[in-house]
C-alpha cells in the first residue's frame, strides 16, 4: 500500500488510485499541450495526485470539483516552473526528438509539420490563453475554467473571445489556407 | 431588432447564456437569419480550432503507475528501528495528535496527512523542524 492509495475521509476511504486511473489521461493530455513534453507531463500529473493524496482531510472535503482542481494544479505548476523560454526550449528538444526518432512512423510528416507550425504560432498567445483554449475546445464549462485558470467567472466568454481571435490572426496572417 | 452581441452568441453556443438572457436570445435567434449564420459560423469556427489545436495533443497516452515521490519522511524512516516501541526524534513540526498506525507506510502517510494539514500549503517541505513520533501499541503520537 502506498501513501498516495487512500485517504480517509471520516468513515469513507477515497481511492486516489481510482482517481489516478479515471483522470489521467486526460491531465496527461492537458499537460502535454501545454508542455509538448512526455516526461513533463508525466511529472505534472504524479505531483498533482500527490498534491491531492497529501492534502488535509478538511481541505480534501472543500475541494467540490476534484477533476477541476487537478487540472489547475497542473496549470499552477506548469507556469510556475516553465518560464516562456524554457518551454521554447523544450518544445524545440521535443522536436528533436520526434525528428530523429520517430519520422514518419507515429504521426506522418505533416501532421509533424503541421505540429510544428501551430506550436509556433501558440508562443505568441500567453499561457493563460493556450490554456484557455486547450480547455475550452475540450468542453470545460465556463465554471471549470474559470476555477483552473483562476479567472472570473464572468470574464470566461470575453476571455474565449480575445484568445479566438488572436490564434486566428496569427494563423492566418502567416499560414493562410494551410488548415483549408 | 438588434443582432446579438459576439459574447452572448459564444455563450449561446457553449450553453452558459446567463439565466435572465436565454429567452431573449432564442427570441433573436428564431427571428434573425444573420445572428443564426454567425452562430453557424462560430460553431464550424470552433470545430476548426478545435481540429488545429488536436496537433498538439500526445498521439498516444502512456500509461504510468502511479509513483512516490522521495520524501522527507520516507528519508528519514530508516532512522526508525524497526520494533520501534520507544520514542524517535524526527525533524518536522509541531502539535500533539493521536492516530492509528498499522505498518511502515501507515506511519509515513500519516506523518505526510499531519504535515499537510498543519500546512496545506506543503511550505514544510524540504524545511528541517523537529518532531517526535511515539510508537505503543499501534497508535503513534505524534508532537513537536
Amino acid at each position: 500500500m502506498s501513501i498516495v492509495s487512500f485517504i480517509k475521509i471520516g468513515d469513507r476511504v477515497l481511492n486516489v488510485e481510482e482517481l489516478y486511473k479515471k483522470y489521467y489521461p486526460e491531465l496527461y493530455r492537458f499537460g502535454y499541450q501545454l508542455s509538448q513534453s512526455d516526461e513533463l507531463s508525466r511529472d505534472l500529473v504524479q505531483e498533482s495526485f500527490l498534491k491531492l493524496a497529501v492534502t488535509g482531510k478538511q481541505r480534501f472535503r472543500e475541494i467540490e470539483n476534484k477533476r477541476a482542481w487537478l487540472f489547475r494544479v497542473i496549470y499552477n505548476d506548469f507556469i510556475s516552473h516553465i518560464r516562456r523560454d524554457e518551454r521554447a526550449r523544450i518544445f524545440e528538444a521535443h522536436l528533436q526528438h520526434s525528428q530523429a526518432e520517430e519520422p514518419d512512423m507515429t504521426e506522418g510528416y505533416d501532421r509533424m509539420e503541421r505540429r510544428k507550425i501551430v506550436r509556433d504560432e501558440m508562443k505568441k498567445l500567453t499561457d493563460n490563453e493556450c490554456a484557455l483554449l486547450f480547455l475550452y475546445c475540450d468542453g470545460f464549462s465556463y465554471s471549470e475554467i474559470s476555477e483552473i485558470l483562476n479567472i472570473n467567472f464572468a470574464s470566461v466568454g470575453n476571455a474565449i473571445l480575445r484568445a479566438k481571435a488572436k490564434l486566428k490572426k496569427t494563423l492566418k496572417t502567416k499560414y493562410h489556407g494551410l488548415f483549408e | 431588432m438588434d443582432c446579438l452581441s459576439d459574447l452572448l452568441l459564444q455563450q449561446y453556443l457553449d450553453n452558459e447564456v446567463p439565466g435572465n438572457e436565454q429567452h431573449m436570445v432564442a427570441d433573436n435567434l428564431a427571428g434573425c437569419i444573420a445572428c443564426r449564420e454567425r452562430l453557424e459560423d462560430m460553431s464550424l469556427e470552433k470545430e476548426e480550432i478545435g481540429e488545429i489545436l488536436s496537433v498538439l495533443a500526445p498521439a498516444e497516452i502512456p500509461v504510468v503507475e502511479l509513483r512516490r515521490r522521495p520524501s522527507i519522511s520516507r528519508t528519514l524512516w530508516p532512522l526508525i528501528p524497526a520494533s520501534a516501541a520507544s520514542v524517535v526524534l524526527l525533524i518536522l513540526l509541531f502539535g500533539g495528535q493521536k492516530r492509528n498506525i498499522e505498518s511502515a507506510l501507515e506511519i509515513e502517510r500519516t506523518v505526510y496527512e499531519y504535515m499537510s494539514e498543519q500546512d496545506p500549503n506543503l511550505m514544510w517541505q524540504g524545511k528541517a523542524v523537529q518532531i517526535i513520533i511515539e510508537r505503543e501499541n499501534g497508535e503513534v503520537v505524534i508532537s513537536q
